[in-house]
């Protein structure tokens, strides 16, 4: 058959189906309001979350973090991450946002960084790593989920989202809808940040935007890549302490091969920035987590 | 055989243009014909729902259920179905908003490390 002949097929195809949906849909009945209303109910549908709505789901998942693992209040511990996150923070791609930093008192190595600007390093992250310039990594990781919405966009693109989306979810005084609506909101970011993981790519572009970052403040870009370079020879057999950041983030060999790729094109060199080796240590020794 | 696609082509166009037509009118009398059509159930309409049942995505269900735990476990049982062990932990989350750090320790920081420049935070 010719391939004008495909088209007029399928036009047919095209103008039968039409005729079906405007008969079974009802659309001779509608009029303009209702045309108006089904509209705005598309609209609705697909907005984006707005910045309130966003803090609000990400203080409830803050919430239902700090309780599952519990917050470690070392005093000099909190200064030491709230310092390096502070001065990152207007180097990142969403300044205007206001972070806060928080320890998670766990051996079980791994970071989470809920909406609104809600970061958590675990205690046995911190343990594990040997720098400032790496905290400055992991921390700037965390940010760049942050500023590129990502666990957001796994929210907004789901069922639940464009299902409920009219709800609001901001204010002090949350109806019984709104509240059931963000408790399941929350139960679907929780189910992304700590059961499932975020896309692969995501988790490649928050490493290179942690250590453009970094390197933007003065730290060694590398930092990061140290880190994750030490965590490869657990990839065949994780131990307990990183079962979940194993299983919710792509295998650290595939990380840093990234990672590498990312500077070579930038043309940096290990160690040509603060590392700031001796203060990291200096505080391990002297506040032992 | 390129009769007879041709042939579909025009009826498809036809059956178009019919259905088009049948806009116009009907949007007249929409308000009153509304109400009726919500008093009428046809078979056709259960076809429709049918239908629409069988091709459309399922909701996901974000609720708890029990038993089954999984594997991925690990840390006091966070999985899946570890939720139903959770609890929420606000005077912690009151504590990381209420802690803040003055201009000076920041500033201090950035000179100790060789860091920076300085930059406000955004919005403050």
């Amino acid at each position: 058959m010719k391939r004008k002949n495909y088209l007029k097929v399928g036009l047919g195809i095209i103008a039968l189906a039409a005729c079906l949906s405007a008969q079974k849909f009802d659309l001779k009945n509608l009029n303009a309001q209702d045309w108006l209303e089904a509209g705005k109910n598309i609209v609705e549908a697909v907005r984006p979350m707005k910045e309130d709505e966003e803090i609000q789901l990400g203080r409830q998942l803050a919430a239902r973090l700090a309780g599952t693992f519990g917050v470690l209040k070392d005093e000099a511990w909190s200064q030491e991450i709230n310092l390096v996150g502070r001065v990152l923070v207007p180097y990142s791609e969403r300044p205007n946002l206001k972070y806060r930093f928080a320890i998670l008192d766990t051996d079980a190595v791994n970071a989470y960084s809920a909406p609104g600007g809600y970061i958590f390093v675990s205690k046995g992250l911190l343990k594990q790593l040997s720098s400032e310039a790496e905290l400055a990594g992991v921390l700037g990781h965390e940010i760049a989920h942050i500023a590129n919405k990502d666990i957001l966009r796994e929210i907004q693109k789901s069922n639940l989202w464009k299902a409920s989306a009219k709800v609001a979810i901001s204010g002090s005084n949350l109806s019984a809808d709104q509240e059931e609506f963000l408790g399941k909101l929350t139960d679907a970011s929780w189910d992304t940040l700590v059961v499932k993981g975020l896309g692969k790519e995501d988790e490649f572009k928050a490493d290179q935007d942690g250590a453009k970052n970094a390197q933007k403040l003065g730290y060694d870009p590398y930092g990061i890549y140290d880190f994750i370079k030490r965590l490869e020879p657990m990839e065949k057999q994780p131990g307990e302490n990183v079962k979940i950041f194993f299983s919710t983030h792509p295998k650290p060999s595939a990380r840093t091969a990234e990672l590498k790729k990312y500077y070579d094109k930038k043309g940096w060199e290990p160690g040509s920035l603060a590392q700031d080796q001796d203060q990291y240590a200096s505080l391990k020794s002297k506040h032992p987590l | 055989m390129k009769k007879i696609l041709f042939r579909t082509f025009i009826a498809g166009l036809v059956l178009f243009a019919l259905g088009i037509l049948s806009l116009a009118p009907a949007s007249l009398q929409a308000k009153e014909k509304k109400d009726e059509k919500k008093q009428e159930v046809t078979d056709e309409s259960s076809f429709w729902d049918m239908f629409r049942k069988a091709f459309s995505r399922p909701e996901p269900s974000y609720k708890q259920t029990s038993g089954n735990m999984t594997k991925v476990a690990g840390v006091r049982g966070v999985d899946r179905e570890g939720k139903l062990g959770q609890k929420e932990d606000w005077e912690s989350v009151k504590w990381m908003e209420g802690y803040t750090l003055n201009e000076s320790e920041v500033k201090q920081f950035l000179e100790s490390r060789k860091l920076g420049p300085y930059k406000p935070r955004g919005g403050e």
